[in-house]
């Protein structure tokens, strides 16, 4: 046998047992080369049982998913994929391309150039003077038409991700335009498209390839953010309390609040509770939770209901008078001082769980501004009527 | 080439590995509830399921490849991770129709990754020595190797591997790589390079000479380092 095939079979039995072979003696110059050789193999081993860090593992996993779902997206609203147009739609769709590229296109070149400078200064003019358009309004589907474009005419990942940020901006400056203009109602559209694009933003920066881009995106969302939460607090005070549940949803979504309601309990005092027998109400209302801070008072349908008992920063213990829950749909919720607002619909009586019933029509809430149906936060989805 | 479908074992980075006794010339294995081939197809009509399976069974393979050329675990997460995102841009477009020739496509574009990672760097590879905590998270360090000078040892070993095999050409490293770390057969790593077994193995025996020798003229400092870091502190001071 070759020392070659030597090597190589003694090499695979190394590979497979993973232990040192025996080499015969009876050749000892060849066999301390082959040992020598095989001394050198072995040095790849920590090469070879090398294994990527489980986080990085997920992480990767994630953005490659997501990355999919882009390239998903992409191709149904009739974009070609990335790797695939290297020239922009708007110099040559790809219908108007021949097979063998770009080159055999009959349109000269220069007029090529001036058409995309021009669709370009036309684009990027739109999305100047459209930038306040509010979700509803006229303008805003132009806005949107010329963010379109603009992501078409720039197709690389970190354009788009650049895009969705400065979309869920401009969704920021409707907010607070609609906010000055005491538009609740168009204030809280607005809302929902920011949250809508500001997690299109979050996706499109997670699916970034390039690390040192992803990181610099990333800081800017979180900056982003942070500005955001700022300007939704002090719009708090303008809202109805539903209105305010929606903002504190944004804000826990952010991470810039703890406040959630999970749960209440409505028990009759004409049992055991001493805290609700002092107080010398007819209900006592448990209210679970997270984030809740001193000064925090309970609420039901918006109005702020008997006496606070005890606050813990996962509950709060009130005494409710029976007819003040005496309407067929409860929505109950904590407002903190600094006027966040958590609700939930989630209401048990003596232990037990009625049917979900949500809020038809938005209760008395105090605050001048109507026309806002309830909206409890995703988290919130089960109801239950007062009785039984 | 040969396919094993039964025996495995779980590996924690999260591939199913083959376990290799009795396996005389395996590279590849795929757990047999999805033949690779359907995996593959289902991949390339947009199916993420499908994906996540090709993404688990050879990320180690990209990983360890990565690893090998860039001796550096940030620059190896980063290579291996812009090779996946290539591939699932265009796994539409590769030829490949068996595990095989998808590993050859797919070190192919992790190939051209390291180039550009070289490239970036403008220089050959230097090797940045590894962190305490990255030689603890790196999987090469033993059971029991906590000892500082255990982890230096395992970095400077790394390191000096790493720098030998960039000191071999190019066919000589892709034969050491593709039949000591990542585990083929000669037969299918002369299928991946285009060569015949008889060459692969005929370019095996050179390549880990041309290490071996590497290796050597790169012990000499290494030595004199193991040496003065075993000495008691009290002596180094006095030196």
């Amino acid at each position: 046998m070759q020392p070659d095939e030597t090597l190589d079979r003694l090499l695979t039995e190394r590979l497979q047992r993973g232990a040192v072979v025996a080499i015969s003696h009876e050749q000892p110059q060849a066999d301390a080369e082959l040992a020598t050789l095989l001394e050198a193999a072995a040095r790849l081993d920590p090469l070879r049982e090398a294994r990527p860090s489980t986080e990085f593992a997920a992480d990767l996993e994630q953005r490659l998913m997501a990355r999919m779902a882009g390239l998903e997206q992409a191709d149904h609203v009739g974009q070609t994929r990335w790797s695939e147009a290297p020239v922009p739609a708007l110099i040559a769709p790809r219908s108007l391309r021949p097979a063998g590229g770009t080159r055999a296109l009959h349109i000269p070149a220069r007029l090529a150039w001036i058409s995309v400078a021009a669709a370009l200064a036309l684009t990027i003019g739109l999305g100047v003077f459209t930038a306040q358009a509010a979700p509803g309004g006229p303008l805003y589907s132009v806005r949107e038409f010329a963010q379109h474009v603009a992501a078409q005419a720039f197709p690389s990942p970190t354009a788009a991700a650049q895009s969705a940020l400065a979309q869920a901006s401009a969704d920021l400056a409707a907010y607070q335009s609609a906010i000055a203009r005491g538009d609740s109602t168009a204030a809280l559209a607005a809302l929902a498209a920011l949250r809508s694009d500001d997690a299109r933003a979050a996706q499109d920066i997670s699916a970034l390839q390039d690390a040192s881009a992803r990181k610099a995106m990333q800081a800017r969302l979180a900056q982003f953010r942070q500005g955001a939460a700022a300007d939704l607090r002090a719009s708090l005070t303008t809202l109805d309390w539903q209105g305010r549940a929606q903002v504190t949803d944004a804000l826990r979504a952010w991470g810039a609040t703890k406040l959630r309601v999970t749960q209440a309990r409505l028990i009759s005092t004409s049992g055991e509770d001493s805290h609700a027998k002092a107080g010398g109400g007819d209900l006592l209302l448990t209210v679970s939770g997270a984030g809740f801070t001193s000064g925090a008072q309970v609420l039901v349908n918006g109005q702020p209901v008997g006496e606070t008992i005890a606050v813990s920063p996962a509950q709060i213990k009130a005494r409710v008078a029976s007819g003040a829950v005496a309407g067929s749909t409860l929505v109950v919720g904590v407002e903190t001082s600094d006027g966040e607002v958590a609700i939930t619909t989630n209401v048990r009586q003596d232990g037990h769980t009625a049917p979900v019933t949500a809020p038809a029509a938005t209760p008395g809430n105090g605050s001048g501004h109507g026309g806002v149906g309830a909206a409890p936060s995703p988290t919130e989805t089960r109801g239950a009527q007062q009785g039984g | 080439m040969h396919h094993t479908r039964g025996d495995q074992r779980t590996d924690p980075g999260g591939a199913a590995r083959p376990t290799r006794a009795g396996a005389v010339g395996v590279g590849m294995t795929w757990p047999p509830a999805l033949p690779f081939e359907q995996a593959l197809q289902r991949a390339q009509a947009a199916d993420r399921q499908a994906m996540g399976l090709l993404y688990k069974r050879f990320l180690p393979v990209v990983y360890r490849y990565a690893l090998a050329r860039a001796g550096d675990i940030h620059a190896a997460e980063d290579i291996t991770a812009d090779t996946f995102f290539v591939i699932v841009e265009r796994i539409s477009e590769t030829r490949a129709h068996d595990e095989l020739t998808f590993v050859a496509w797919a070190l192919g574009i992790a190939r051209n990754q390291v180039a550009m990672h070289f490239r970036r760097l403008k220089t050959r590879p230097t090797l940045r020595p590894m962190t305490a905590d990255e030689a603890d998270s790196a999987n090469w360090a033993l059971p029991g190797e906590r000892d500082p000078l255990d982890v230096i040892t395992a970095r400077e070993s790394l390191a000096e591997v790493v720098t030998a095999l960039n000191c071999l050409t190019e066919e000589q490293r892709a034969v050491i790589l593709y039949r000591a770390v990542l585990d083929y057969s000669a037969e299918e790593v002369g299928k991946l390079l285009g060569k015949q077994a008889g060459a692969v193995r005929a370019l095996q025996f050179r390549a880990l000479g041309a290490l071996a020798r590497a290796l050597h003229t790169a012990e000499g400092d290494a030595e004199a380092l193991q040496d003065h870091l075993r000495r008691p502190r009290r002596q180094r001071k006095g030196e």
